[in-house]
């Protein structure tokens, strides 16, 4: 069981991590620790996705002879297109971010929505 | 009941209506305390509410604020009491903490004993009889070269072989960088953007600009023949545009890369690209055989369309970046 | 030579990512929605004429973006069901931009509705390659186009509120492709394939085989808890009404009737395609369903009972009929399946002229979304109350609408479904009850005495009108021409 656990390490970092990123995301009021928690989990995929494409003694896959032994390329792929959704949605969550803080002086979601709701009660 | 009353009374309760009082001052405060008692929370070691209270009232009492003496739970029974208010009423909010760190709890034990359990799964680390090594990422390494013309495997593959998604991610960029605009672009008056004050962190800046932005054409052209690409040396391009324009100052930036100029840039630079792959997704789904030659591969003029590709991925991304930090430090600013 | 048709999936698909890239380059503030809306209407007219040729030909073609054919390169796949669906998606797209118009005219400041208009039109993008890929990562980035765009369609009003949802919806929406991205990534390690057929062959392979059953399960489990978040399926819809509600009336038209659909058809790809019925059997993954659904039904019909603000109530009853279609999967028999296809037709075209009938009341009445304000509505907007009202009663379930066809479809195919049964119908029955229960004296508001104030008609905008004849005519359509519908449903069932 132990060796198992040793041999499969990344996998099981990227889960840990993984599951780190996503109680934050979810669970975390204050909106900048969202944010991090949103990078954590999606860095944790990339993790896996690149500990997924390693093989055993490859080297990175700039072909130059026929014969050497590389790594698998079709994570390392995933993994790029991966990480520019994720600055994408990063991006858009700060700029949300910031015009909720211009508007109601918080970055607590819940006193966030809290405001809004009595804005709108008030109205 | 005569008619005329059941009328009125489906109209009021569809129309949903509450016997609901105004808020007093009184629940108001203790609203008030409990927000802040949130926000506090945010930032600072967990206390309880009561806990928080006493803190504050002694703070308060230290500055000579309060008046001395006035101890005892009132506050605590408005903040308990059951009718302040419908939702978010501060007790229910208390109680909702609680739940946040037993949901928090729950979900993180579940979730990483289910996932490990896979994981542990699943085939080993670096091994070469993986299910993933099978014969379609072996054509990439095998093939690739002949095919793409690129001696990077992964860029061929991303430009090459899989463009669609490639097109795809651009895309996500795109919008995301106009729905940053959307939020954030606020009229011209009282914009003022962060610059270098200090002379010798400006004279540095100076030095090093030109050798970032030559690094990131080397790393955008070099895409096809070694380690790079589009979207890493457009990021470095990016970073470029940024130390310039905490170098050169805001209305030299405007002057060479208005907001306007930029989105043309980038959308001649995505539209570019749709139509580059447009057609060579069009000829080679039905067989016409119009292909851009590939060149000898290690060229830099080689591997047919992915040369130009890389160019706009790069310009694309670069003008992204830049357009991210020049709105945020205008929100800031 | 023949008429090259199956050039259409990827020709629609360029045609409005194309258009999109190029509304910035528009100079006047009206190009940018009459653009979005020629295109619209051109990929309606064109998927027409693809499901036309299909249903004749009784085919289905793969098509190869690229000279290298799919196990290597990108691939889209077209056959009836999914030129249906593109051709109902275009039209309820082109219908909501339209009768949203006005509204997204006011709410919205001038220099943004070019960019929201660009932005739906990447959404609509999104959404036809969800319905056409046949790859899953493909279908990983669309999601993600549709989720920025989506969100930021919530946001578009910028009032607090409004961007106090957006944020909530983007966490979730997060979530869900995170989820997505982490179940792909497991099926790509067990299988070492992203097309959606070698993907269900050697997921077939590795089910009779024993071996990693565990990864397999999660992965399965992963990606439909990670799709339900972002279709707001009962337990993950905490963000749906204030993001539905708070929004403009064409998106809120849109996220509700096309944007909660798209993530479905994926999911049911994922169902037919790839899961296939060996693996979901043997973890229970239609129980699951099943259940979601069911009480999904009930509890999104009584949280909509009693909401003040007409546009959350409308929400949570999209909540209750996407329950539906969770309902109807979970059955776990072919016709369920269809049912479950034709209930995602039925609200797609119901569900945006409930909103737009919203929309106009609202701004006939005080600008405000709460019932007392509304009362006596309609009659100053007799359109706008019309749609609503034909909306609210088609998803009650009156005869010769759409939503009674899909509920009879739906209890029909629950007929032969074993245990699932009484539960299914009993469910059907209640909440459809509940369904009167609040459309019924939203409706009697609207069209009631106005409490002293009986303004004159006014005379409807032609944006308006011409959407809501269109959306009706769609809906009696599929009220009427119900077996044909499923006909061709079952046919694209065969060949998906």
């Amino acid at each position: 069981m132990l060796n198992i656990v040793i041999q499969q390490r990344f996998y099981i970092g990227a889960i840990l991590l993984f599951t780190i990123g996503l109680v934050t995301l979810f669970l975390h009021p204050n909106l900048m620790k969202k944010i991090i928690g949103l990078n954590l989990m999606d860095t944790s995929v990339f993790l896996f996705l690149a500990a997924m494409g390693y093989v055993e003694g490859g080297s990175a896959p700039i072909v130059e002879g026929a014969d050497t032994l590389y790594i698998n390329p079709v994570p390392g792929g995933l993994v790029l297109t991966g990480i520019v959704v994720a600055v994408s949605t990063t991006a858009l969550f700060l700029a949300l971010t910031c015009r909720l803080y211009q508007q109601y002086h918080s970055l607590n979601l819940d006193v966030i929505l809290y405001r809004a709701q009595r804005d709108r009660e008030g109205k | 009941m005569n008619r005329k009353s059941l009328y009125d009374w489906v109209m009021r309760w569809a129309e949903g209506k509450e016997d609901d009082q105004p808020q007093t001052e009184q629940k108001n405060q203790a609203y008030q305390a409990f927000l802040d008692y949130l926000e506090y929370l945010d930032s600072h070691e967990y206390v309880s509410f009561r806990t928080y209270q006493q803190m504050r009232r002694r703070e308060l009492e230290e500055k000579g604020l309060a008046p001395a003496g006035s101890h005892g739970g009132s506050t605590e029974q408005i903040t308990d009491s059951p009718r302040t208010g419908r939702r978010y009423r501060p007790g229910r909010l208390r109680r909702r903490i609680w739940i946040y760190r037993l949901l928090s709890v729950a979900t993180a034990v579940v979730l990483t004993g289910t996932l490990a359990a896979a994981a542990l799964q699943l085939p080993a680390f670096g091994d070469p009889n993986a299910p993933a090594v099978n014969e379609v990422s072996e054509r990439y390494l095998e093939r690739g070269l002949e095919e793409t013309g690129a001696v990077n495997a992964v860029t061929g593959m991303i430009l090459d072989y899989r463009a669609f998604d490639t097109f795809g991610e651009s895309t996500v960029l795109f919008a995301a960088s106009l729905s940053v605009c959307l939020l954030m672009e606020r009229p011209r008056a009282g914009r003022r953007q962060a610059a270098l004050r200090n002379e010798v962190l400006r004279r540095t800046g100076r030095l090093l600009l030109p050798a970032v932005l030559l690094f990131g054409i080397y790393v955008v052209l070099n895409g096809h023949l070694g380690p790079g690409g589009g979207f890493s040396g457009g990021t470095v391009l990016g970073c470029g545009l940024i130390l310039a324009s905490l170098v050169l100052g805001q209305a030299e930036m405007e002057r060479l890369f208005s907001p306007r100029r930029l989105s043309n840039v980038t959308v001649a630079c995505l539209s570019a690209y749709g139509l580059m792959k447009g057609y060579s997704f069009f000829i080679g789904a039905n067989h016409m055989g119009w292909e851009i030659p590939k060149g000898t591969p290690g060229a830099i003029f080689s591997a047919g369309l992915i040369l130009p590709l890389n160019l706009c991925v790069g310009t694309i991304v670069a003008c992204t970046m830049y357009t991210f930090y020049r709105l945020f430090a205008e929100a800031e600013g | 030579m023949a008429f090259p048709y199956n050039n259409i999936p990827f020709v629609s698909l360029f045609l409005v990512l194309f258009s999109a890239i190029l509304v910035p380059l528009l100079k006047r503030e009206g190009q940018a929605l009459a653009l979005v809306r020629v295109v619209q209407l051109m990929v309606a007219g064109l998927s027409a004429l693809l499901l036309a040729l299909l249903w004749q030909s009784g085919e289905s073609f793969p098509f190869v973006l690229g000279h290298i054919p799919a196990p290597w390169g990108n691939e889209l796949r077209a056959g009836p069901l999914e030129a249906l669906l593109s051709l109902a998606f275009s039209l309820v797209m082109v219908l909501s931009m339209t009768g949203g118009a006005a509204d997204l005219r006011t709410d919205l400041r001038p220099e943004a509705q070019g960019r929201f208009c660009l932005l739906m039109q990447l959404l609509f993008a999104s959404l036809l390659a969800m319905v056409y890929t046949n790859d899953l990562f493909t279908a990983y980035v669309f999601i993600e186009i549709a989720a920025v765009t989506a969100c930021i369609a919530a946001a578009a009003k910028e009032t607090g509120r409004a961007v106090a949802a957006a944020t909530r919806y983007l966490i979730f929406s997060c979530l869900g492709s995170g989820l997505v991205l982490l179940g792909i990534a497991l099926l790509y390690c067990v299988t070492g394939h992203l097309l959606m057929e070698d993907l269900g062959r050697s997921i077939v392979q590795l089910a009779q085989s024993g071996q990693y059953t565990v990864p397999l399960t999660v992965s399965a489990l992963v990606m439909t808890m990670g799709l339900a978040i972002k279709s707001a399926q009962f337990p993950f819809h905490g963000w749906l009404p204030d993001a539905h509600a708070s929004a403009t009336t064409a998106a809120s038209a849109i996220l509700s009737g096309l944007v909660l659909k798209g993530y479905l058809v994926l999911l049911l790809k994922l169902i037919v395609r790839v899961f296939g019925p060996e693996l979901l059997v043997g973890v229970y993954m239609h129980d699951l369903l099943f259940l979601l659904g069911l009480v999904g039904m009930l509890f999104s019909s009584v949280a909509a009972l009693r909401q003040e603000d007409v546009k959350k109530m409308i929400a949570y009853s999209s909540s209750a009929q996407i329950s539906y279609i969770f309902l109807a999967l979970g059955l776990g028999i072919r016709a369920g399946t269809a049912a479950a296809c034709f209930q995602i037709l039925a609200h797609a075209v119901t569900k945006p002229m409930i909103f737009v009938g919203a929309g106009a009341l609202i701004r006939a009445g005080r600008g405000e979304h709460y019932w007392s304000s509304l009362r006596g509505a309609a009659w100053r907007e007799p359109v706008g109350g019309v749609a609503f009202t034909v909306g609210g009663l088609s998803l009650c379930g009156l005869p010769l609408l759409a939503g009674f066809s899909s509920k009879y479809s739906l209890a029909v195919a629950a007929l032969s479904a074993g245990w699932r049964t009484m539960p299914a119908l009993f469910g059907l029955a209640v909440s459809s009850v509940l369904n009167a229960m609040y459309y019924i004296p939203a409706i009697l508001v609207i069209w009631g005495q106005g409490a002293g104030e009986r303004l004159s008609v006014q005379k409807g905008h032609w944006e308006l009108n011409l959407s809501v004849v269109f959306f009706l005519g769609c809906n009696v359509l599929l009220g009427v021409l119900v077996g044909p519908i499923l006909a061709l449903i079952y046919q694209g069932l065969e060949l998906l």
